[in-house]
């Protein structure tokens, strides 16, 4: 493996993210959406305390959600949609891009609800993306590979209300795991797993009910960086195929560099 | 465990609240739209002072163009935010568009205005049932019931809550008991009571029940096929024939109810009209794809048939279901 491409390789892979070209992530209803059953349902102890969290729900800014989530948990610290108040702030924080208080605010949300597959589909891919800028990357890479195989884990117990029709749940059931599987292909490929990573790329690639164009730049990078040229050179114009223009752009300029090393070699 | 599980076939579950159902007079009376439709302009607290922009609302509530009025209830509430007639209006417009936290928000600042009737805490309480607010769906039905003893409703939907939420079919019994006594004709809550009492072992209380709800429903040419269905699963084991009868009067009143079509299989299945059976059964699963309990009848249905092949797909797939959405 060539060190420095690897490197080169790795930092596009975050780049993809950092670019918000991760597949969109599936978001069910955090409340008042479908639920298996409504019994289920955490309840508001008094009409106040609806009152406050129905305000977080409609606010309309995420610096709002951010306050207003932190004076729900004051007023009501025992409330029971306080996880799910905690999930409207770590999305609030994700839009804010700020990546310690997406963290605290899923890690709190997690307290009440640890299998909550929206906090853990969130969180898994923002701690592989933010890992390699942190003096903590061993840890948030554990994380997010624990993350990611307690939401595979979860997506397969998942009972779905009976309003969802099952062909809708199989292509979001497919697109779910195949984020997850993408996740743990960064994460094996920031720890130098490349065999690894081209798997799990591969297995998201072959799970999305419609492979997008950075999945395949992602795997073509793996590939590449592996060494693996001619499979590099096909996924990546497949990639570039696909698009969109960001994504283009990247595997084409990754597919001229492997072109002009080749004849440099030559 | 699966002939455990759907040996009986499920009984039915009736929507709740009957969003689904036409409207009908008799109807109306347990439709959500009650609360806009039965208050007369003159009992609204701020009647006078909203006049002709109330009048405008209540006319569009009475077409059913909730979008207009939740439009009007919006200026009503800007030109007068004292007034609490604009945001019950707004409430019952966005709940009746499914929006129950608009419903909810707008609802609560009239109540925060000074609204304080049976019927608007009625309709505040359905809202919070929207969102799943259980607990505070109880407490608004009490307010309710307190400030008008006389009103049904209530008991109707604290016995709903409790059949279908709570799967309490006790507590749901003694509710629909005293919205049956507080209004003897609603035949609603006489199925629904009737229900109760199936499902506890009182056959021959429930089937009183039925018979008077079928009564009361036929008198009144309303399209509720529920007790149709009831007196049919009572009669199937001892009179198959008078079962067909009821069970073929439930698809025709409402042909898009799955459990209707699946009850007159059965009964098919119990006379040994196995193709008759079979399309019925068809016909639930497709009305509610996600039936397992569609699926496993027709796996018995056509491995009785002798159609292994079909019976195997049919068998798969009401496993699959069974993961997927759990139990019915």
């Amino acid at each position: 493996m060539d060190q420095s491409r690897f490197g080169t390789h790795l930092s596009q892979i975050i780049l993809v993210f950092l670019l918000g070209l991760m597949s969109p992530t599936t978001v069910f209803e955090a409340q008042f959406g479908p639920l298996l059953t409504p019994a289920q349902a955490p309840q508001a102890r008094s009409q106040q305390e609806l009152d406050a969290y129905l305000e977080i729900i409609t606010a309309p800014a995420a610096h709002e959600v951010v306050n207003k989530v932190d004076l729900f948990a004051s007023r009501f610290p025992k409330s029971e949609l306080l996880g799910i108040a905690y999930q409207y702030q770590m999305r609030a924080f994700e839009q804010l891009n700020d990546f310690d208080g997406m963290l605290t605010a899923g890690k709190k949300s997690l307290l009440s609800n640890p299998d909550n597959l929206n906090t853990l589909m969130t969180l898994a891919p923002a701690l592989a993306n933010h890992a390699s800028q942190r003096p903590d990357r061993a840890i948030l890479l554990a994380q997010a590979e624990e993350y990611a195989h307690r939401a595979l884990q979860g997506i397969e117990r998942t009972q779905i209300p009976r309003k969802i029709p099952l062909e809708h749940w199989e292509l979001e059931k497919r697109g779910m795991q195949g984020q997850a599987h993408e996740v743990l292909g960064v994460v094996a490929m920031q720890r130098g797993q490349l065999q690894t990573a081209i798997g799990e790329f591969e297995t998201a690639v072959h799970l999305s009910p419609h492979p997008k164009g950075v999945q395949f730049f992602r795997l073509g990078l793996a590939f590449a960086s592996a060494g693996e040229k001619s499979n590099a050179e096909k996924v990546l114009r497949r990639a570039a195929e696909l698009g969109p223009d960001p994504v283009r752009k990247l595997a084409l300029h990754e597919l001229k560099k492997m072109t002009d090393r080749e004849s440099a070699a030559k | 465990m699966i002939g455990r599980l759907c040996g009986n076939w499920t009984l039915p579950i009736v929507e709740l609240l009957f969003f689904c159902l036409p409207s009908a007079p008799a109807q109306s009376t347990l439709n959500p739209s009650t609360p806009v439709l039965r208050v007369p302009i003159a009992q609204s607290p701020a009647a006078d002072a909203a006049g002709n922009s109330e009048a405008g609302i209540l006319e569009l509530a009475r077409q059913k163009r909730w979008r207009e009025v939740a439009e009007l209830a919006q200026k009503l509430s800007f030109k007068n935010p004292s007034d609490p007639a604009g945001f019950y209006w707004l409430g019952i417009a966005r709940f009746q568009l499914q929006d129950s936290v608009g419903a909810v928000q707008a609802l609560r600042s009239a109540e925060k205005l000074g609204l304080d009737t049976a019927l608007f805490h009625e309709g505040l309480g359905l809202a919070y049932y929207g969102l799943n607010q259980f607990f505070l769906f109880e407490q608004q039905m009490e307010k309710a019931s307190n400030l008008d003893p006389q009103d049904f409703r209530p008991m109707y939907y604290l016995g709903l809550y409790h059949e279908t939420i709570k799967s309490d079919v006790a507590g749901a019994l003694e509710f629909f008991d005293k919205a049956t006594q507080l209004r003897p004709d609603d035949w609603k809550s006489i199925f629904q009571k009737g229900n109760c009492l199936e499902q506890i072992g009182r056959l021959k209380e429930a089937r009183e029940c039925y018979a008077k709800a079928i009564s009361i429903v036929e008198r009144s040419r309303v399209p509720f096929g529920w007790p149709f269905q009831g007196m049919a699963r009572l009669l199937i084991g001892e009179n198959p024939h008078e079962a067909l009868g009821f069970a073929m009067k439930a698809v025709e009143v409402e042909p898009n109810e799955y459990s209707n079509h699946l009850t007159l299989a059965k009964v098919y299945e119990r006379l040994g009209n196995l193709p008759e059976a079979i399309r019925e059964a068809r016909a639930a699963a497709a009305e509610n794809p996600s039936s397992a309990t569609a699926r496993y009848a027709l796996f018995k249905l056509y491995r009785q048939a002798g159609d292994h092949q079909a019976s195997e797909t049919e068998l798969k797939m009401f496993e699959k279901l069974k993961t997927v959405y759990g139990p019915e």
